[in-house]
This record gives structure tokens, C-alpha cells and sequence, in this order.
């Protein structure tokens, strides 16, 4: 099957391919004074800004909500651009992809090396701003393994499966864009449905909007599953069915996609 | 123990690309119809054709970025190939780092690479400028890097479309006798250029296309006498040079 081929010609020369995403990586900040140290920085301003800001408005004390702004924007951080960015992927490879007989998911692995590199980045600096902020670990943090673990097939499924379609499709890129723009802001990242402050959440309601928004929103729960350990709390039965259902089928999309529009990718270009 | 001959086979090859971006109309344009050769070693093949008849689409094809919409391409040995000066160079990283990115794109180990750095740094004549930014490079040396490291790799079957006739006379001479050093390692070049007088110095057999169908498919020289003595549209270069004189 050609999408298993394609998968396996490119994991053979992973090694190689996980070396371009990380250089990639490395070359972004190149010809700036400050370099790669941005990746940090930028983090850590924008994440340590909005967590007190939010933590005023809601009525959070700042131990407790800088930690849940940091992890969350950290694990969004994460998503987005595995989403935008898969998007994007072969049209950005398009010089090389015409050069050699390349497999699609090479760059895939790529992208996904890169963004989970940045990942790790940010969940440090997250951490770092957490502790200065009061944050303890424990033990419960070793329940974050398992979640992301899930994070990487899920990567690589998203990935693939923008990639193929945008290919064809472009306007899936600025979709996809629009809506984690709204996503932003939809998901309970930089609030929370039971601050003090969060109105229309109840029994005096008859429609609790926010909660509403939490649970159907699908990015919540996968963000829960990753930041809960974190936090100490345990995540729902629900955040992790609705996780792992997504992925599931979000690697079936990403093999059909990948088998049926994989080869004639180029075509596309 | 016999290796298998190294070859290229097309049989009937066609190839269509879509007219459209828009996934609801599906008009293809036709780049190449019914190609049918053999090449094996030792085969030197020139192709000629005005812009637009096909020769890239073909080398592509031979090279496997594009899939046949119809008919066969077969291939028998490791194929190396330049289709453009720039070779999908990352303009911010060196030409050294480069060398590492085009190395592992092609699956090879560090070690590997390392081992070819001198060679390429000595056949590009680049100097001091490999650990400078590609982007700051000019065309001309962009061309000598890539083709060093395209060179630097032991390959059966290469490909080049259409570039060499742009470098300089001096590396031109050195590009010409790297690449027949190369074929007489090896077994197979298939060469797209307008600059029939490098064809002649390298090749052995012509493909000549036109709007993506065979015209002529034979001998080097008697193919060049045809292809001047007809009224084709586009004149090699040759030809402009002598009927000024």
C-alpha cells in the first residue's frame, strides 16, 4: 500500500529527517542578536503577561493560575502549529519535493521533530515561570507520560492530513488558521469555567455557556489530558476518551488522505 | 554474482498535469504522450525540444517525483539529478551547512558526509565563502556548490536539466570532464539543454520532443543535422552563432 511505503521509506531515514526539523529550528533566529534565546523569551513574555493579567480579571490567585496559563499556552502552542504549519508543509518543501523522489511523510517528520522541540522548549520555560510563581510538582506529573505519548501520532496524523488536502486545497490553510485563532479563545487556556468571576456557570443558569464550550470543544480535552498531571489534578474519563477517539481517527483520515492524494502531491505543487 | 544491468525503460510513458488549481475542474494539459525508449549503460542521452515540449517533465518522471498517468517507467541503479542552480539550498544556513542538509535529505550518515566535505569544497573553488550564507551567494557559485555535492555522490543514472550551458567557460570545462569521469564510472546520463555544442561533446544518442511526443530518437550527430535543417521554431544555439558569420 502506498502510504504505508511512503511511511516506512521516510521513518528508515528518521534519523536524517529529525536533523533537518531540528536544524531547521536553529537557523530561524539565525540573524538576530539574541538568536535562538527568543524562543524563550518570546514565551515567556507574551505567556507571563497574559497569566497575570487574566489571573486579575478572573479573580485567580497568581500561584494557581500562572501555572495554568503557562502549561496551557505551552501544550496550544503545540497544537496550533502543528495545524497551521501542516498546512503548509510540502508547498514550503516544493523546491526540494520537485528535486528528488522524496517520501511526503519525510517532511512530515520534519515539521513534527521541530514542533515537538519547541514544545519541549516551551514546557520548560512553563515550568520555569510556574516555579517562580509557587508551583509544585508531584507525583501525579508522571501521569503526563501517557498523554504525550499521544501527542505524537496525533502530530504526525494532523500534519499529514493538512499537508495532503491544503495541497490541493489551500483554503484549508486559512481556515484552519481562523479557527485556531478563535480556538484561542474558545478553549479554556488563559481562563477557567469556575474562577470567581465566571459568569452564567450553575444552577442559577439555565444554560452554562461556558461549560458548554468546554466540553464540545474538542482541543479542551486533549489540552486536560497534558496540563491536569501537570497541575496535580486528574483528568476526566471523558478528556481522555474524547482524546484518544480524536487521534484514532485523526491517523485514519491521515493514512486514507495520505493513500489516496500522497503520490500525486507533486502534481499539485 | 551479477548485478543487474543498470537501465532506464520507458514504455508508453504519458503524463498530464492539472490545468487547474481548483479541485472541481479537472482539464489536464498533456506533457508528455506515449515516450517509449531504452537506455542502458553507457547511453549518453541529450534531450532537445523548445520550452514547454516536455524535456523536464520527463526528466522529473525518470527521476520519480512525478507519477506516470499512463505507461511504464522503469529504472535499474541509484539516480542522481540537478534540476535547478539553487537545489532547494536553505538560504540562511552555509554552503557547509548545506552540504550536511542536501547529505541527509539524500539518507546519508554524517560520517558520510564528512567524508566528502574536502572534495566538494575543492571542486566548487568556494574558499572561505562555504561558511558564508547561501543567500549571499552568487548564481554562479550557488551552481558550483550544487553540482560538487551532486558530483561528490557515486550515481548510476544522472539526470541535468537545462543549466550548465549558463555557468562560466572555465567551469564548464571542469563540469564536462567531472561528468564524463562520472558516466564512465557509471552507466546513464540524460542531459536537457539547449547548448547543442555541449551535446556534442557529451552525448552519444539525442531525444528530441515536441509538444510531449518523440520526434527523433537515435544517433547524436545524425539527430542534430535533422533538427537544424528543419524549420523548427527555436534554433540551437549553433545554428544562431555559424548564420552570423
Amino acid at each position: 500500500m502506498y502510504a504505508l511505503k511512503d511511511i516506512n521509506m521516510a521513518i528508515m531515514a528518521f534519523p536524517s529527517w529529525a536533523y533537518i526539523g531540528a536544524k531547521r529550528l536553529q537557523l530561524e533566529y539565525r540573524r538576530t542578536i539574541v538568536g535562538s534565546l527568543w524562543l524563550i523569551l518570546g514565551f515567556g513574555i507574551s505567556t507571563t503577561g497574559i497569566a497575570v493579567l487574566l489571573a486579575q480579571l478572573q479573580g485567580m490567585t497568581l500561584a494557581i493560575h500562572v501555572p495554568y496559563v503557562a502549561f496551557g499556552m505551552a501544550i496550544w502552542n503545540f497544537i496550533s502549529m502543528s495545524m497551521i504549519g501542516g498546512s503548509t508543509v510540502f508547498e514550503q518543501n516544493r523546491a526540494m519535493m520537485l528535486q528528488l523522489p522524496l517520501p511526503r511523510t519525510a517532511f512530515v517528520i520534519s515539521h513534527v521533530v521541530k514542533n515537538l522541540i519547541l514544545f519541549a522548549i516551551n514546557l520548560a520555560t512553563a515550568c520555569v515561570i510556574s516555579l517562580l510563581f509557587g508551583w509544585t510538582p508531584s507525583v501525579e506529573t508522571f501521569v503526563i507520560v501517557p498523554a504525550l505519548l499521544l501527542c505524537i501520532p496525533a502530530a504526525f496524523a494532523v500534519t499529514t492530513l493538512m499537508g495532503v488536502i491544503a495541497t490541493r486545497i489551500p483554503d484549508l490553510g486559512e481556515l484552519t488558521a481562523s479557527i485556531m485563532r478563535l480556538g484561542f479563545f474558545l478553549t479554556p487556556i488563559f481562563w477557567r469555567v469556575d474562577a470567581p468571576s465566571a459568569r452564567f456557570h450553575g444552577a442559577d443558569q439555565t444554560l452554562d455557556i461556558l461549560g458548554l464550550m468546554t466540553i464540545w470543544n474538542p482541543f479542551t480535552h486533549f489540552l486536560e489530558i497534558v496540563r491536569d498531571p501537570l497541575l496535580g489534578e486528574a483528568s476526566t474519563l471523558l478528556n481522555w476518551q474524547v482524546s484518544i477517539v480524536l487521534v484514532g481517527a485523526l491517523v485514519v483520515a491521515a493514512l486514507i488522505a495520505l493513500q489516496i492524494a500522497g503520490r500525486r502531491v507533486t502534481y499539485w505543487l | 554474482m551479477t548485478l543487474p544491468d543498470v537501465h532506464v525503460t520507458l514504455d508508453d510513458l504519458s503524463i498530464s498535469y492539472p490545468l487547474s488549481q481548483s479541485p472541481w475542474r479537472t482539464e489536464q494539459t498533456l506533457a508528455l504522450h506515449g515516450v517509449s525508449l531504452k537506455l542502458t549503460q553507457g547511453d549518453k542521452l541529450g534531450l532537445l525540444g523548445r520550452n514547454g515540449s516536455g524535456k523536464s517533465t520527463m526528466l522529473r518522471a525518470v527521476a520519480g517525483i512525478f507519477p506516470p498517468v499512463s505507461g511504464t517507467i522503469e529504472t535499474c541503479g541509484s539516480i542522481a539529478s540537478i534540476f535547478n542552480a539553487s537545489l532547494g539550498f536553505v538560504p540562511k544556513a552555509s554552503g557547509y551547512e548545506n552540504i550536511f542538509l542536501r547529505g541527509a535529505v539524500l539518507g546519508m550518515k554524517l560520517s558520510e558526509i564528512r567524508e566528502l566535505v574536502p572534495y566538494i569544497k575543492e571542486f566548487s573553488e568556494l574558499g572561505d565563502w562555504i561558511h558564508r550564507p547561501v543567500m549571499n551567494y552568487s548564481s554562479g557559485m550557488a551552481l558550483r556548490l550544487a553540482f560538487s555535492i551532486t558530483t561528490a555522490i557515486r550515481c548510476d543514472i544522472l539526470l541535468l536539466d537545462e543549466w550548465l550551458g549558463a555557468g562560466d567557460a572555465a567551469f564548464l570545462q571542469k563540469a564536462r570532464r567531472r561528468m564524463t569521469e562520472m558516466i564512465e564510472e557509471a552507466g546513464i546520463l540524460i542531459l536537457a539543454t539547449h547548448n547543442t555544442v555541449l551535446m556534442r561533446e557529451v552525448c552519444n544518442k539525442l531525444l528530441v520532443l515536441d509538444e510531449g511526443r518523440m520526434a527523433y530518437f537515435g544517433d547524436l550527430d545524425e539527430g542534430l543535422e535533422m533538427y537544424r535543417t528543419q524549420p523548427a521554431p527555436a534554433r540551437p544555439i549553433e545554428t544562431a552563432d555559424t548564420s552570423r558569420s
